[in-house]
């Protein structure tokens, strides 16, 4: 680890870094197990500082850091419906869906439909199926995402590929890869999501 | 003259019809032989998930015989986990400081699946067409192309080992026909004994939390028909999207939901509807993404909607859209 690398690193987290450089870093990251661990430690910290433990180096600390998060107790008897722990472990089953499914996700917002109140007269007219494609998507950070919102997330990936398995295609490659802190960075110009927009 | 033009079209017509209908043929014949192929044949390998510049190294040992079918996974790559199959019955376990076990019927693969009584013929939505012969992982293959006709669902490709049908690498494709993910294997022995030993898990997760998943009890929707209506449906559809089960279940908080589940032959996604409580927060809108996997949370007629698929963000964000409520009994489908 050179003296560059970290300051790189640093400079990508502050969105600092210019296209091609960042591309450059982006690409090592993904090759280079030292550097990607150091991104992770740089992003905890942050999220430390921010009072948001976004990945608990153990399970307690991600029990209580869920825990925490949310004002309702799961009742332990109603969760048995849809998960069966073993052994009083209720209140870790919850958190162990999105354990589970390590969910890398990039949360995307919807933008305004500006286009469609400018489009001329001659071109027909808009129909629901056009709709869901005339609003760009816009990633941004995870870290708004609740640990709430990622369990309720989790569970419903879950049964979808339990169910869905039978119908068609369902693979469950978001169940054996991708725990992976994802390189998000949380100033909106400089994030991975734009980059791959840029593509 | 212009009779014998008009003869002479109409036997180009028939010609290309007939053509179409041998060349979908083939196309299903080569589905099902892939199919056949990763669930009857015994293989071991090693296979690389490529996505987002990400890569992920996976074993994959899978044994099928008189006493059926087990399999087993490893990621090599990031926390040591392992699923293991045994028939439909899967145990996922994960080591490391947070060691889990869950276990319970996951429909899914890691490789695709089609089940044998298909739901449409996915034929509908997508065009298929046979490419080129090329080498991967030392074996030639067939590359098949399934192109989606709208924006709506993903395009595949796949590439099957010529003699035996095996996938040897497939990838997600958007409408545009980027690429979106890649599973290939970068070495594969086919039709080779497995050892017994070679199923068992090599995790020790011997002090783990341990989760069994109860089964999703889901209705037909011939059943569901009879016992249960959906009490919501979209009222659009992207073209070839079915009801394929109806289903109840209950969150983590122990608030029931009904689920939805649709499917094209190929693409699938669930729609799950809960009521809202004040607890949920505001109703804002928005899209999570696993990779190709897109998640739409929002509301709708006071109640929390969440559509989930490995579809593109917009189709989740339109069937959200498209949902409404059952008025009555003798509202019709």
């Amino acid at each position: 680890m050179t003296e560059t690398n970290r300051e790189h690193l640093s400079s990508l987290m502050d969105g600092e870094l210019e296209r091609g450089a960042r591309a450059f870093v982006l690409r090592r990251l993904s090759n280079d197990d030292e550097l990607s661990g150091r991104w992770r430690r740089y992003h905890m910290v942050r999220a430390c500082l921010q009072r948001e433990l976004r990945s608990g180096a153990d399970l307690t600390a991600r029990v209580a850091a869920a825990l925490g998060e949310e004002p309702v107790m799961p009742q332990p008897s109603a969760a048995a419906r849809w998960l069966k722990p073993v052994g009083g472990a209720a209140i870790a089953a919850s958190v162990a869906v999105f354990a589970l499914v390590g969910i890398n996700s990039s949360l995307l917002e919807r933008g305004q439909p500006e286009v469609l109140a400018e489009q001329p007269g001659f071109v027909s007219q808009p129909t629901p199926f056009d709709w869901s494609f005339a609003q760009p998507l816009v990633p941004v950070s995870f870290s708004e995402t609740t640990a709430a919102d990622r369990q309720r997330i989790s569970g419903y990936v879950l049964r979808h590929n339990q169910a869905a398995g039978s119908v068609g295609f369902v693979s469950y490659v978001p169940i054996v890869v991708g725990t992976r802190t994802p390189p998000v960075v949380d100033d909106g110009d400089a994030g991975v999501g734009t980059l791959t927009a840029e593509r | 003259m212009g009779r014998s033009l008009g003869v002479f079209l109409l036997a180009l017509i028939l010609f290309g019809a007939a053509f179409n209908v041998q060349a979908d043929d083939e196309v299903d014949q080569w589905l099902d032989r892939m199919v056949r192929a990763i669930e009857t044949l015994n293989y071991r390998g090693t296979l690389v998930h490529m996505r987002d510049g990400h890569v992920d190294t996976l074993r994959i040992v899978h044994r099928a015989d008189e006493d059926g079918i087990r399999e087993r996974i490893v990621s090599v790559d990031g926390p040591p986990r392992e699923v293991l199959r045994d028939g439909n019955q899967v145990r996922i376990l994960l080591g490391g400081d947070q060691s889990m076990v869950v276990e319970g019927g996951i429909g899914s693969r890691l490789l695709p699946n089609l089940p044998p009584n298909r739901l449409s013929r996915p034929i509908l939505a997508y065009r298929m067409s046979f490419g080129g012969t090329e080498r991967v992982a030392g074996l030639y293959a067939r590359v098949l192309e399934i192109r989606p006709r709208d924006q709506f669902r993903y395009g595949h490709r796949f590439w099957l080992e010529e003699n035996t049908g095996m996938l040897l690498r497939s990838a997600l494709l958007d409408h545009e026909g980027n690429y979106l993910q890649h599973l290939s294997f970068v070495s594969i022995d086919l039709g080779v004994p497995i050892g017994a030993s070679e199923l068992e898990p090599e995790l020790s997760v011997s002090d783990a939390v341990e989760i069994k998943m109860s089964p999703v009890s889901a209705e037909t929707p011939e059943a569901a028909a009879e016992l249960q209506r959906p009490s919501w449906t979209p009222r659009m559809l992207p073209d070839g999207f079915r009801l394929a089960s109806v289903s109840h279940g209950f969150n983590s908080e122990g608030q029931e939901f009904e689920h939805l589940l649709f499917s094209d032959g190929l693409a699938s996604f669930s729609v799950y509807i809960k009521a809202a409580r004040p607890e949920d927060g505001p109703d804002s809108e928005r899209i999570d993404a696993i990779g190709p996997v897109h998640v739409f949370s929002g509301t709708v007629e006071g109640h929390r909607v969440t559509v989930v698929g490995e579809v593109p963000s917009a189709t989740v964000a339109f069937v959200a859209q498209q949902l409404h409520r059952r008025e009555s009994e003798s509202d019709d489908r």
